[in-house]
């Protein structure tokens, strides 16, 4: 029999290297966590380089070595801890194809694919396409993706070329500025317990035990 | 009759730190909820992921 839902909001972007590992490491606790089919999971938007151009795609190799002044090969080194944590969590990052750019129209097709009740299976694609297979995330490459996960291709296509869901993806961006979040992925559960970053995923199923048993008491 | 000097009044002391109210177990990096976690969470934030 389900309980009371649990549930949890994850703020995270789709650029993001440890939102991917975080996931993982979520859904791993999640695999042995008893009221597991109780959890509501939501997924909200937030900008790590909200001033990136919106016409500009770069490859996050040459992003992040202009912004640190360095080498392509230093970055390499830099990225090296993340694609190993990564590889632990069963992601082979392809940071040498990875792209840089603007996120916000995909987290606006991303509100888009929650308003088919696709949010979940959206945000997982996104996140493969562009950390995993080296996609070029241009309009185009996020249509296809939307319907590949099931939101109709002219929906997808008429949003992006539109100004739809601006106000919620800022409105999940300013409510993650109100708890104080600087960084991703941040969860948050039952509105009363926060996590920051891709913590374990033992602390994850302590924090899932937590949440849960405290709705008991309420 | 002579005037007395005026003097100031003495300093009213400020209570120790140690009866001050405990520090609150809500994070103030994170408003109105309860941190749970370590705080060198592997995070992305302003651009970086290193």
């Amino acid at each position: 029999m389900r309980g009371t839902a649990l549930l949890v909001e994850i703020w995270s972007d789709v650029v993001c290297p440890w939102c991917y590992i975080g996931k993982r490491r979520l859904e791993t606790a999640l695999n042995t966590f008893e009221h597991a089919a109780d959890v509501e999971i939501v997924w909200r938007s937030f900008q790590l380089d909200p001033s990136a151009p919106r016409d500009k795609r770069e490859p996050v190799y040459d992003a992040l070595a202009k912004k640190f002044g360095g080498s392509k090969a230093q970055v390499k080194t830099m990225t090296a801890q993340v694609g190993q944590l990564a590889e632990a969590e069963g992601l082979h990052y392809d940071f040498e194809n990875a792209i840089s750019f603007n996120t916000f129209d995909a987290h606006r097709l991303l509100h888009l694919a929650k308003s088919h009740g696709l949010g979940a299976e959206a945000h997982e694609r996104l996140m493969r396409a562009n950390l995993i297979e080296g996609a070029a995330m241009d309009t185009p490459t996020l249509v296809r993706l939307a319907d590949e996960v099931g939101v109709p291709a002219a929906e997808a296509e008429r949003v992006l070329g539109s100004d739809e869901y601006t106000a919620d993806v800022n409105a999940d961006i300013q409510q993650a500025r109100a708890y104080g979040a600087s960084g991703v992925p941040f969860f948050v559960l039952d509105r009363a317990y926060g996590i920051s970053g891709a913590q374990s995923s033992e602390l994850f199923l302590q924090a899932l035990t937590t949440a849960h048993d405290a709705q008991l008491v309420k | 009759m002579t005037s007395q000097p005026v003097t100031d009044p003495p300093p009213v002391a400020s209570p120790p730190v140690s009866s001050q109210a405990p520090a609150p177990v809500v994070e103030p990096a994170l408003r109105g909820l309860i941190v749970l976690g370590s705080g060198d969470a592997e995070a992305c934030s302003d651009g970086t992921c290193l």
